[in-house]
């Protein structure tokens, strides 16, 4: 999943400096005494306008946005299983029957699944008179498994029900593991036991299309423009749609510009009857796409927004909220799954000795790291690959390499040198070539160049030189994995879940499937011998692999699945040792007084299932 | 005249065509990797880039792809930007679509932001010119010299931080989604960005105006002018004007035409939907098909205004001839 993007604002800060003139002189900029967040009862009504600002578009089609699941979760697009969008320990990682009307049957092999439709949902306008049926599912998935209609999606889950590939190469004219023995009934066939399949179900690409909708045909590349809601809320303009004109006189939802805004307004279908994840307490939701944090977090703060979404406020926003006491609760530090992390490969010399990747886990100042994430409020400093949120905070105190104050231990650091292959002095410095100029790829974006220096600082002390490339936030997945680019280090890389399993965060990061310059993986975890020769330069030492241990993990379900994947994090952790975690980087959110009953869920968002305005925003 | 034009356009089409070229070479050809790949994202699967492929033809020999890339840009129903080739995966929508819709905020930037250019910059350069080592010269100058020394991004924070966050004297940043143009303008919604863009053109057009101004004042044809007993004001309106500001048309068609390319900085810092906050929008998502029809209609816009700046600039000044 796209991880979001904390902000770095050094031009807001002199913005602001010279600015102070100006600003003295005035005293319109608003305060509040209000609590943030407020949980009072009596506060928490339904109405009013909730006004998100984001410069990041959250896209529309359920099929292809591979970004932030969050808005179809709370508002349009309602799945089989759902999360209840709240912390983990509200029960955020557990899945709910949403529009199917009890958890799913499993039979004992774990290789048929069969779901049961909840009666008498309806589809917002202009489809408000269709009820979602077990074929509305499969149209979904068929148009995920298009890849035309998934440009830019994440198909790759659904690869294990049977016939999904076929159909997506278009060598069968339907997706064989998929039936419906009528219209209540789903029933999908695997090729392999999949214990975490809920929740990839739970992904809006599983979310139901209403047959009319013309995804398969004539929207097939642009539903998201036209896309039916079955949640709460649905597109502003639904109810002009009108998909029996032709392709080239229907006009797309008038409420969505991407890149512009997004306006949910309340879908009259809807019933909170048959909906007990979602209070939907705003009438309405405004999204403002576009613009530049420091604005937006200026428009929160000024109270023309009610929220900045999908980023971090800049560090003196963060600040001044914190040292403000009328700011301070207006401002929420939201545990995520992210993990800031150093990569190292594997198969290049000299990270293809296990020492040397320990020595860097040893050397690291991740206090000094913390510090530029704001400090403890931008989350928690990390020993190992799982976060709380993934591992249900059975590791939170794991730390193989832990050091006095987080500050690093030179000392550890070089003892792990003199063991390696590539300290012939014995001095506790890299001695070789291949130590010196190690090209390092980081992102030129926000606070990964002020990382980099610290990270090229404390390996200097191991005698390591870096060669420290820049590249946009967009080019690093492809920069990092290639392997035929020889990157020592990737430096400015994390990595967030798409969903609260762990199969998310281990396989795409060290899964060999997720080898090669289009994912993930960026350490060489299980890279063959073919696969390095046709990349070129490469020894015969190969890095190691852990795709026998996550096909174990598997299948596994419920506390079993937990255990495994932990144990998986500590074997990778402390015996190959592909990486150097540093933070559980947290969303941090800042609202305006407005917002009552505030709380996120287990991604860091915040909760738009259960966030209201005060008294209803009157 | 004609011959000048057919001249003129002609050579238009060569410099599309090497644009074309470099821009294929540029965003198709020179970056590590399969271009499919960068097309649809990361993780997608094999299917996905297949059918990328196909569309686009990246696994054909290069000239069809370069040809596949070529058709969008030539002038004919159904060719130029074509929706096959040239389709946005991030906005789900056929580029031409998003540049039609964008273009009227981009060219309302640009034109108003020209507008206070040129007044501001005209009018100092001229006083400068004028009145030479004043008092007024030396402090318009310096100003000058400030203005260009500020960059916009820079300049439009610090208005929006004053004048609409503390002061509340303008409105914010963005367009709300349901105004019409005209109305945002009357509300003033653009009055930020149009004086953050034009600060640092009208310095620089503030001092090219008073170099040459101050140039052509010692023409002898002024000279002969003021010698013939010509008023002062008719002598700088008729002879010095004229000429001196010839070289200030053929700067401002070209920076107009390069402004709508898009004005990324002005357009980001507040928020405006035009055709600059598109093209990053493009860039950062990866969305190759908007980045080059983006570039493209940047490059046809400056050529274009380069044509236009040729043939005024014959107009005004009697040393050119078409032919």
């Amino acid at each position: 999943m796209v991880p979001r993007k904390p902000a770095r604002f050094a031009t807001f800060v002199l913005i602001g400096s010279l600015a102070v003139v100006a600003a003295a002189c005035s005293g319109t900029s608003p305060r509040s005494n209000a609590q943030s967040g407020g949980t009072t009862a009596s506060l928490v009504k339904a109405g009013g306008t909730l006004r998100l600002g984001t410069p990041n578009d959250p896209g529309n089609d359920p099929q292809q946005d591979y970004n932030i699941f969050e808005v179809f979760w709370c508002c349009t697009s309602r799945t089989l299983l759902s999360l209840n969008l709240l912390p983990a320990n509200q029960g955020g990682t557990a899945l709910y029957p949403d529009l199917a009307s009890s958890m799913p049957t499993v039979s004992s092999d774990g290789l048929t699944w069969t779901f049961h439709i909840r009666p008498n949902i309806h589809y917002s306008p202009p489809f408000q008179n269709t009820v979602v049926t077990s074929k509305d599912f499969v149209t979904a998935l068929e148009r995920e498994a298009n890849p035309q209609g998934s440009v830019g999606g994440y198909s790759f889950y659904y690869s294990v029900i049977q016939g999904f590939d076929a159909y997506s190469k278009g060598s069968a004219s339907s997706i064989s593991g998929l039936s419906t023995p009528n219209v209540t009934s789903l029933v999908m066939h695997l090729t392999a036991p999949t214990g975490d399949l809920g929740y990839r179900l739970a992904l809006p690409a599983a979310a139901p299309i209403p047959p009319g909708a013309e995804a398969l045909t004539t929207h097939l590349r642009d539903y998201g423009r036209y896309l039916v809601s079955t949640g709460p809320y649905m597109v502003a303009g639904s109810q002009n749609l009108n998909f029996s004109l032709p392709a080239s006189q229907q006009t797309p939802l008038s409420g969505y510009q991407p890149g512009q805004y997004l306006d949910l307004v309340r879908n009259p279908s809807w019933q909170a009857s048959t909906d007990s994840l979602r209070k939907a307490y705003p009438d309405r939701i405004d999204f403002q796409l576009g613009g530049t944090v420091a604005d937006l977090a200026n428009k929160v703060e000024a109270g023309t927004l009610d929220e900045l979404y999908d980023v971090n406020p800049p560090a003196s926003v963060i600040q001044h909220y914190e040292t403000d006491p009328q700011l301070k609760g207006l401002i929420h530090s939201n545990a995520t799954g992210h993990l800031q992390f150093i990569g190292m490969n594997m198969a290049q010399p000299p990270f293809d000795d296990i020492h040397m990747r320990r020595a860097l886990n040893y050397v690291l100042d991740k206090a000094a790291l913390q510090r530029v994430f704001s400090g403890p409020i931008g989350g928690p400093i990390m020993g190992h690959v799982l976060t709380p949120n993934l591992s249900d905070s059975k590791l939170n105190s794991y730390n193989p390499f832990s050091t006095p104050g987080e500050s690093g231990d030179l000392s550890k650091a070089k003892a792990e040198v003199m063991l390696s292959k590539y300290d012939p002095k014995h001095d506790g410095m890299c001695d070789v070539p291949a130590c010196k100029n190690v090209l390092a790829v980081t992102r030129s974006d926000s606070v990964y160049p002020d990382l980099a220096t610290i990270e090229q600082q404390d390996f200097a002390e191991l005698g390591i030189t870096l060669n420290i490339k820049e590249v946009d936030f967009s080019s690093i997945y492809s920069e990092c994995p290639n392997l035929s680019a020889h990157v020592g280090l990737c430096l400015g890389i994390y990595w967030g879940p798409d969903y609260p399993d762990a199969f998310t965060e281990l396989n795409p990061l060290f899964g060999s499937s997720s080898l090669g310059p289009n994912c993930c993986n960026v350490t060489a975890t299980g890279a063959t011998a073919q696969l390095l020769s046709s990349a070129g330069g490469y020894g015969n030492t190969l890095p190691p692999s852990v795709d026998a241990k996550i096909a174990a993990c598997i299948p596994t379900t419920g506390a079993a699945r937990i255990t495994c994947w932990n144990s998986l994090d500590e074997y990778i952790t402390s015996q190959i040792v592909p990486i150097v975690p540093y933070l559980n980087d947290h969303n941090i959110e800042i609202v305006s007084p407005r917002v009552v009953n505030y709380n996120h869920d287990v991604i860091g968002y915040i909760s738009l299932n259960v966030v209201a305005l005060k008294n209803g925003g009157k | 005249m004609a011959r000048y034009l057919v001249r003129r356009i002609l050579s238009l089409i060569v410099a599309l065509w090497v644009v074309s070229m470099v821009t294929f070479v540029v965003f198709l050809k020179l970056p590590v990797g399969n271009p499919a790949e960068r097309v649809a994202g990361r993780s997608a699967s094999p299917q996905t880039i297949a059918a990328i492929n196909q569309v686009y033809g990246f696994n054909r020999p290069i000239y069809i792809q370069y040809a596949r890339f070529a058709k969008g840009l030539v002038p004919w129903p159904g060719w130029f930007l074509n929706p096959q080739y040239f389709y946005s995966r991030l906005e789900s929508a056929p580029v031409k679509t998003i540049i039609l819709q964008r273009l009227p905020v981009t060219i309302t930037l640009a034109l108003g932001a020209a507008a206070i250019w040129l007044v501001l910059g005209l009018g100092t350069g001229v006083i400068s010119a004028l009145w030479p080592k004043s008092a007024a010269d030396r402090v318009l100058m310096t100003g000058a010299l400030a203005g260009i020394s500020a960059p916009p991004f820079w300049v439009g924070y610090l208005f929006l931080y004053v004048f609409w966050f503390k002061l509340r004297w303008l409105p914010p940043s963005g367009l709300p989604p349901n105004e019409s143009l005209l109305v945002s303008i009357a509300k003033g919604r653009f009055l930020m960005p149009w004086i953050a863009l034009a600060l640092g053109y009208s310095a620089f057009y503030a001092r090219i105006s008073r170099a040459t101004l101050l140039d052509v004042m010692n023409k002898d044809y002024v000279r002969t002018a003021r010698a013939k007993g010509l008023k002062e004001r008719r002598v700088v309106v008729r002879h010095v004007l004229r000429a001196g500001l010839a070289p200030v048309i053929t700067m401002l068609g070209l920076d107009l035409g390069g402004l709508l390319g898009g004005t990324i900085i002005i357009e980001t810092v507040f928020n405006l939907p035009g055709l600059g906050a598109y093209s990053l929008q493009a860039v950062t998502g990866n969305d190759l098909p908007a980045i080059m029809g983006i570039t493209v209609f940047a490059a046809v816009s400056i050529m274009v205004a380069n044509v236009l700046v040729d043939v005024t600039y014959a107009y005004l000044d009697p040393k050119i001839r078409f032919s």
